[in-house]
């Protein structure tokens, strides 16, 4: 299969070809040439447009495909498929399926459900067993198979169980990763304690939740040297422990929800439940030190938190309603449109950064390398419906609407994915 | 006549100050109309109403239908307490009835926030929000002004104290909305745990103390206390709630000036006020019992004139 991409510019920061404009053959994956210009065989399939970018193929920490137990929402087809057009070509996916992947069976399930797919599916494994917060998973197990990241997804893990796995995985490696939130502050919380909670009426989710559990988790870190890793801060506080702790040289690393990046609490005083979101949409100074955290380093990755949900999750009172939303196909288009960072700084985090938390091996942009990469444009219209979002669900705060920003290609393990 | 600038009433948030004066004004016309020897206007003879209680209620109750009624509208009932319906499917569900039924106008009480919100966007017919959980409670707060407004003349200038549960109170929310559009001061009182972290940013003053929170107001709204809306524990006792945050005669004697004293119902009497204060000649609690029947027909009236007959 030859491909040719042209007159695209290089953002791959490892590339000795960074910020020129060439063409790029492509055959059966891999690079064979890289020159200004090259002029296209009849079998070659041509990939062109107006200022096209490619880049180190981009990577997601945390989506949840519903598969095994809840296909009807998502599974890994329509979720891989609807990562593929949102320009992601590795997805990492919760553990909170049914029966939980808290063991190596489960994992080659997933991996054969997607072995052919273009993007690369990588488990994140459940830290404790059924997700019960008990007792330990087979951490080693599965990192054996390749797992890299463990996590009990959005569930409670204790003090002692959190302290005991970031020990465990220093016999072998890979990241505990932990949503900070403490439940007995948190309860039944929904909404930020602030403007939504004061507002609506809604139960109140105080950012002390987050910080007090980021404090905990940052002392287990200190005392077991281990690697950890904090999904979707949303707070200012939490972003300056967070840049104290990595000043201090601990090996901590975060993420921060797309959501959390784009909205605010103010969207919540509709009671509109495509904005019931884990961790709650904050005030607009917390999204300020969120972007600034992006800048700085801090933050090292954006995560879609992709959470399908289906109308009985969504048509009903918010109160009962689900956490969560879909993001994959909408993004990169959504997230430039709010973008307070660089484009080459925007695209080093989805693609380098993430990887090195993820421990995805990449090869740059170079003849004879395998291609993985992305493929888009930061100014081409279109319009994002029902009948073209390829997830299962519907759940999306952007159904309806015309985006800015496209992706035209995916390359990744010697396929290739065009996007309409 | 007047429109009311809204398609629903399902907060006092949306409300302008002219939409809250348009329904005192016709609330003055319909309190004569309910003090007269026939009770009734024919107004709603061709309007259907239905009145959805997910909750329990009494009073709230009785006031719209007796509302309803002295409209002359064709009133049906459904009453379901949520503990014996699975969560969530009942709206929708009933939802789904009321369609079909051809009713033109829904008055809600629901125990969760944003439900009556969630009924507009998928009924036509006109909803009114008879108190959402811990969110709004819309003819409550304008019964209450309206109140305030009959017995001191006017609302705006006045000093009105929010005392009690303030943090399950749809009442209180309601009420600073409307208080504050009318042009009063608004103050909050009660244990710092009833009381929302952040509830300044609506621009009310906070206090902590019933004394000082009564010498300085005109009028003091006594909020009943929510156990019912309490999922942890945010003060010991009763009894040690009444200590700190009760109204007696002694405190409310004590005073250098004679306040008003309201309380929405129905009275924990001995908690939020003794017996003797709500008897006394300073509450005018029964006042607001009376003047919801009228504001009641008064929103009722107004959102009927928006729909549209042959």
């Amino acid at each position: 299969m030859k491909v040719l991409i042209k007159q695209v510019k290089i953002l791959d920061h490892i590339s000795d070809y960074y910020g020129q404009v060439k063409d790029i053959n492509v055959v059966d994956g891999k690079i064979t040439h890289i020159e200004d210009q090259i002029s296209a065989e009849d079998d070659t399939h041509i990939i062109q447009g107006e200022s096209l970018f490619i880049s180190s193929g981009w990577v997601d920490l945390r989506a949840d495909f519903c598969d095994p137990g809840f296909e009807h929402k998502e599974d890994i087809q329509s979720g891989l498929d609807a990562a593929a057009a949102g320009g992601f070509t590795h997805v990492h996916n919760v553990p909170s399926t049914f029966p939980v992947v808290d063991n190596k069976g489960h994992i080659q399930y997933l991996f054969q459900q997607a072995a052919s797919h273009v993007v690369h599916l990588h488990p994140i494994g459940a830290i404790t067993k059924e997700l019960k917060g008990e007792s330990l998973a087979e951490l080693y197990d599965m990192y054996s198979c390749g797992v890299r990241l463990f996590s009990d997804d959005q569930k409670a893990v204790n003090a002692g169980i959190a302290l005991r796995a970031m020990r465990y995985i220093q016999n072998f490696g890979g990241r505990i990763v932990i949503y900070p939130n403490d439940r007995s502050i948190s309860g039944e919380g929904m909404v930020n304690e602030g403007l939504a909670s004061t507002r609506t009426g809604l139960k109140a989710m105080p950012s002390i939740a987050e910080t007090i559990q980021i404090q905990r988790d940052l002392s287990l870190l200190a005392y077991t040297e281990s690697a950890l890793h904090f999904a979707g801060i949303s707070s200012a506080e939490s972003v300056d422990l967070i840049r104290k702790a990595k000043q201090m040289g601990h090996n901590v690393t975060c993420d921060v929800h797309i959501d959390n990046l784009l909205f605010k609490e103010e969207n919540l005083l509709d009671f509109d439940v495509n904005y019931k979101v884990k961790p709650p949409l904050r005030a607009e100074k917390d999204r300020d030190a969120l972007w600034e955290g992006l800048n700085d380093g801090t933050i090292d990755a954006i995560v879609s938190n992709h959470r399908p949900l289906d109308t009985e999750e969504t048509e009903l009172e918010f109160d009962h309603a689900g956490f969560g939303n879909i993001h994959l196909q909408t993004f990169f288009s959504t997230l430039i449109s709010e973008s307070r960072i660089e484009l080459a700084q925007l695209i080093a985090i989805l693609s380098h950064k993430t990887r090195a938390i993820a421990g995805i091996n990449y090869a740059p942009i170079a003849i004879g390398n395998a291609l993985d990469a992305t493929v888009f444009d930061t100014h081409s219209k279109w319009f994002f419906s029902p009948e073209n979002c390829l997830s299962k669900s519907r759940n999306s705060p952007f159904i309806n609407q015309e985006l800015t920003g496209k992706i035209h290609a995916v390359f990744n393990r010697g396929h290739f994915s065009i996007i309409p | 006549m007047e429109q009311l600038s809204v398609g629903h009433l399902t907060g006092i948030r949306d409300l302008t100050r002219e939409d809250i004066l348009t329904i005192f004004q016709t609330a003055d016309a319909f309190k004569q109309v309910i003090n007269r020897p026939i009770k009734k206007v024919p107004s709603l003879r061709d309007i259907t109403i239905a009145n959805l209680f997910f909750e329990n209620s009494t009073r709230t109750k009785l006031s719209f239908e007796l509302a309803e009624k002295r409209l002359s509208a064709d009133v049906v009932n459904f009453s379901a307490s949520g503990s014996s319906v699975k969560k969530g499917e009942t709206l929708i569900d009933t939802v789904n009835n009321i369609l079909s039924m051809k009713v033109d106008m829904v008055v809600m009480r629901h125990p969760n926030p944003g439900a009556a919100q969630f009924l507009t966007k998928k009924i036509k017919a006109k909803v009114i929000n008879a108190g959402d959980g811990t969110h709004e409670h819309p003819t409550q707060a304008l019964l209450d002004a309206y109140s305030i407004r009959e017995k001191l003349g006017e609302v705006a200038g006045k000093k009105v104290v929010i005392v009690g549960d303030i943090i399950h109170s749809r009442v209180a929310l309601s009420n600073i909305y409307a208080l504050q559009k009318l042009g009063a001061e608004v103050m909050v009182c009660g244990p710092t745990t009833l009381i929302p972290k952040y509830i300044g940013d609506l621009g009310v003053k906070v206090s902590h103390n019933l004394r000082e929170a009564l010498e300085w107001c005109d009028v003091a709204n006594m909020l009943r206390i929510q156990l019912e809306r309490q999922d942890i524990q945010f003060f010991p006792t009763l009894r040690e709630y009444s200590q700190l945050f009760g109204l007696n005669k002694t405190l409310l004697d004590s005073l250098d000036k004679e306040i008003v004293v309201m309380h929405p119902g129905p009275i924990n009497r001995g908690v939020e006020i003794t017996s003797d204060v709500a008897d006394s000649q300073q509450a005018i609690i029964l006042n607001q019992v009376e003047n919801g029947v009228a504001i009641r027909m008064a929103v009722i009236y107004l959102l009927a004139a928006q729909i549209e007959r042959n």
